[in-house]
């Protein structure tokens, strides 16, 4: 049987090692971009509607954050966790919490541009009828994020999909350890420096199909979207 | 019976006075046309008595209180539609959530403006897919769900067709007819007539007639009145 045959045979017949491996990706992945929107789709929104001091400054600040090298985070997440860190009396290095950790840092920035993104045209199309009815500042920020709902869920799926394809930092503050922090992509960097090859391919292919299934619902959401923005 | 009063209200744009010293009390109910040349500034009057922008000077109160409070009980219509990225029925139940309507009230509230508005087929649609006069109908029951004492109309049929206007104009006698107020800003001269118990004319920022429209379109006391009315200004 060729590798792709051997892979396929663990992916369909639901290979134990190989779904706790994807089960923790998920998880993991799942809860920091949970942790990292409920931080940066109500700070994207406020730096898109409000004017304060400071305020170009965090946003040249926030956008920056995109470019952020992934092993330089997990470098600094693991230099907060470690034994001689300020977090360090918490033992949470090489550990899942330590990779959600990272991996909310990496999301957190993406999600706050794609927010504010989508809350700028929003903003300025909503202001005089807002300000007609003297919405609370609280009012307009929950109608502007539900407003922009189908951009901001997008967002996330966005920050999702970084998340699981992330290697760099979820290796140096996890540890990649076996059956407790060892997630898809640093399977497959590990399985396939080893040889393992089918493994490497099985989880490859899952990869694969769950970033089809969030582009695809990236561009089925965003049309559905569509349908409620006002044409120009 | 709202009562508004403007007491010598000025407005200026980077030291270019756009109204100047504007004072005027109405109280009386029906229609108040704001009428006016391109840019003598009738939508920024009906900014300014709404209370969205604050005069540089003067006062502008609605029953002795400022007008910049309690802006829910009056309704606003803009020129162009401002449409939420909603259905047409969540439209028009975004007011109610900032009064805290109840539910069942909300319902009622919402049938009854589908029902005005001759929206009802459309209610589920997203408000996006409207015609342009389905849109401002969508915002004039959007403004009156809350049940306010005024409505405020900055040009609401302007670039509607014929029909549009005329569905328009129904709701606004069916408000009228209810007891509320209403302030129109419009340069189109025929439906102020159709319209209007009472005109406020300004030119160049100043207001310049304020009286009975039967009185206005008959026998204007300015120049600059009589150079509008026969198309010169």
């Amino acid at each position: 049987m060729t590798i792709f045959g051997q892979a396929a045979e663990l992916v369909l017949s639901a290979d134990a090692e190989l779904m706790a491996v994807v089960g923790l990706s998920l998880r993991v992945s799942l809860t920091a971009t949970l942790i990292a929107s409920l931080f940066a789709i109500p700070l994207g929104t406020a730096l898109a509607i409000w004017q304060f001091p400071l305020r170009q400054v965090l946003v040249v600040i926030s956008t920056s954050m995109m470019a952020l090298p992934p092993v330089v985070v997990g470098l600094i997440i693991y230099l907060l966790l470690s034994r001689a860190g300020p977090l360090g009396s918490y033992g949470i290095l090489f550990t899942p919490t330590a990779m959600i950790m990272a991996q909310s840092v990496l999301i957190f920035p993406i999600v706050l541009a794609l927010t504010r993104e989508a809350i700028l045209p929003l903003d300025r199309d909503y202001k005089n009828l807002l300000d007609a009815w003297d919405v609370s500042p609280l009012q307009r920020l929950k109608t502007l994020i539900w407003d922009a709902r189908f951009a901001v869920v997008t967002g996330l799926l966005a920050g999702f999909g970084r998340a699981l394809a992330e290697v760099g930092a979820v290796i140096i503050v996890g540890g990649n350890i076996a059956g407790f922090t060892r997630v898809m992509t640093t399977t497959i960097a590990l399985e396939t420096s080893k040889g393992n090859l089918e493994l490497a391919l099985a989880l490859g292919i899952i990869l694969l199909s769950i970033a089809v299934t969030i582009n695809t619902a990236i561009h089925w959401i965003s049309s559905f979207g569509r349908k409620y923005q006002v044409k120009r | 019976m709202a009562a508004l009063k403007l007491t010598n209200v000025s407005y200026s744009v980077d030291g270019a006075p756009l109204l100047h010293d504007i004072s005027f009390m109405q109280e009386n109910k029906g229609v108040n046309a704001i009428l006016g040349p391109n840019g003598a500034g009738k939508s920024l009057l009906l900014s300014l008595i709404h209370g969205v922008i604050k005069p540089d000077m003067g006062l502008v109160t609605w029953n002795g209180i400022s007008a910049q409070r309690n802006k829910l009980t009056r309704g606003y219509v803009f020129q162009t539609p401002i449409v939420l990225r909603r259905s047409v029925r969540a439209n028009l139940a975004y007011p109610l959530t900032l009064t805290r309507e109840n539910t069942q009230d909300q319902k009622r509230a919402i049938d009854e403006m589908l029902k005005l508005s001759h929206l009802a087929p459309l209610a589920d649609q997203p408000a996006a897919s409207l015609s342009g006069g389905e849109a401002q109908r969508m915002a004039i029951a959007r403004a009156l769900i809350t049940k306010p004492a005024v409505l405020l109309l900055d040009e609401p049929c302007s670039n509607l067709d014929p029909a549009s206007t005329k569905l328009i104009e129904a709701m606004i006698r069916t408000f009228i007819s209810d007891g509320g107020s209403v302030f129109i800003s419009t340069h189109d001269l025929a439906q102020a007539k159709r319209l209007a118990d009472v005109v406020l004319f300004i030119e160049a920022g100043q207001l310049l007639e304020h009286g009975p429209a039967d009185e206005f379109f008959a026998k204007p006391a300015t120049p600059q009145a009589q150079a509008y009315l026969s198309g010169d200004l």
